[in-house]
């Protein structure tokens, strides 16, 4: 892999980037375009930024609020993630995630009173939101996926055509100049340094999720809402679809359901799948490509 | 059409049990995870990849069904890819067409065992210490 000269990284939205080009090496003026679009991206949607537009509502009353196109266009595909888990996954589900400890200051101190939170109303209409209280809105994974493709995107308006955008551990990737594909390992979720598999990645997007990295209690990053504790069955999920975007829709929405509703999940974004669960077996989606260890 | 999901549940199950089977009593050059040294010279023992198959026989309402399913591994005992033919019609089974998962056993392979990996997906905690400790060991390979 010569990153060296055709790429460049950088840190953003709590994370390491990495943009590999298998064609014409990067300009300065595409590195920066790049990285002004990741910081802004993260000034309005970072839930630990008190002034980012996932925060604006978490003082409001009930009402209808305008808001901005791009906040509205996450919000309507957490909508769809949030009915296609039968509501299992709501991004209103930030207070709850502070409650439990995992805020701003990362104080991993689980407060006592998560029994006692209600998970706010909210609905997006056009650029309009609905709320029936104070609501902290948590993105999660979606937000970065989104990012991903945001960044390939500008990528191709620079004349790029072959290239690979890694948000940490995540990505989106073109096929290779010559033709092949990006060849990616899949970490083993909670094994740090052992690979599951093998992905061939073309014109697609991958993300990878797992409960191992930000644990604390009984608690970790994926909670839900309903039961109000955090989802043990499944370990890890990584999705393969055609956006990163989706791909990281759709591990959520593979931790937030039963594996009766896989395939659903499966054909609603159009991608293959990988469910590790806690009793040492892996859910293989009968259309996944690659090699399995 | 539940009839049929569930049957294809026990096919899928005598699959993984001859898949478990294979993997953990017949003795493989399957790798490890626990080693801490590397087989780079087993490496050099290539034989060809092997088959294991089995035949699941179910009921279906308007008759039966026979499907054979066939998984390829690599010398390594690395699953290549999985095949379905209905025996009867002597023609493949579209996969695609099987709503139920595959459950298989993934004892996974260490990094150093990679070769030509461009990237590593991972939950981004880890990205760093992986990308790192990846190029460190393709460094010395």
């Amino acid at each position: 892999m010569e990153k060296d000269d055709k790429g460049f990284s950088f840190s953003g939205l709590g994370t390491k980037w990495e943009i590999v080009v298998d064609d014409e090496i990067l300009k300065e003026d595409t590195k920066k375009t790049v990285l002004q679009y990741v910081k802004n991206f993260e000034g309005r949607f970072s839930r630990f930024l008190p002034n980012s537009e996932t925060n604006a509502f978490r003082d409001s009353n009930a009402g209808d609020y305008v808001i901005s196109e791009e906040f509205a266009l996450l919000l309507a595909k957490a909508d769809r993630l949030r009915s296609l888990t039968e509501g299992v996954y709501d991004p209103a589900v930030g207070g709850l995630l502070e409650r439990a400890g995992y805020d701003a200051k990362y104080t991993m101190m689980p407060a006592q009173n998560t029994e006692e939170f209600v998970l706010p109303k909210w609905s997006v209409k056009n650029e309009t939101l609905t709320i029936n209280g104070p609501t902290a809105f948590d993105l999660g994974g979606m937000g970065k996926g989104y990012c991903i493709d945001r960044i390939a995107e500008l990528l191709k308006s620079f004349g790029h055509k072959y290239f690979l955008v890694d948000g940490g551990g995540d990505m989106f990737a073109t096929k290779k100049s010559n033709g092949s594909s990006w060849k990616v390992a899949i970490e083993y979720p909670g094994k740090p340094g052992i690979a599951a598999g093998l992905i061939n990645l073309e014109n697609q997007g991958l993300a990878v999720s797992d409960s191992f990295r930000r644990r604390w209690g009984k608690w970790h990053h994926l909670v839900n809402p309903k039961l109000k504790k955090a989802i043990e069955f499944v370990i890890g999920a990584v999705a393969v679809t055609p956006s990163a975007w989706d791909a990281d829709c759709m591990t959520s929405a593979l931790f937030f359901s039963e594996s009766d509703r896989y395939s659903v999940i499966s054909e609603f974004y159009k991608g293959s799948y990988l469910v590790f669960r806690n009793d040492g077996q892996a859910m293989v989606s009968p259309n996944w490509k690659g090699e399995l260890f | 059409m539940k009839t049929k999901r569930s049957v294809i549940i026990i096919a899928i199950v005598v699959l993984v049990v001859a898949l478990v089977y294979y993997r953990y009593f017949l003795k493989t050059p399957q790798t490890n995870v626990d080693e801490s040294s590397t087989q780079a010279t087993n490496e050099l023992n290539i034989t060809p990849s092997k088959e294991v198959s089995t035949i699941a026989t179910y009921k279906v309402p308007d008759g039966e069904d026979i499907v054979k399913f066939t998984v390829t591994l690599d010398n390594q005992g690395v699953i290549m890819g999985v095949n379905a033919e209905d025996v009867p019609k002597k023609e493949n089974v579209n996969l695609d067409k099987f709503t139920q998962n595959l459950l298989v056993v993934i004892k996974g392979k260490k990094l150093s065992e990679l070769n030509n990996v461009d990237k590593v997906g991972t939950s981004s905690i880890t990205t760093d210490a992986f990308n790192k400790a990846l190029t460190e060991l393709k460094s010395q390979l």
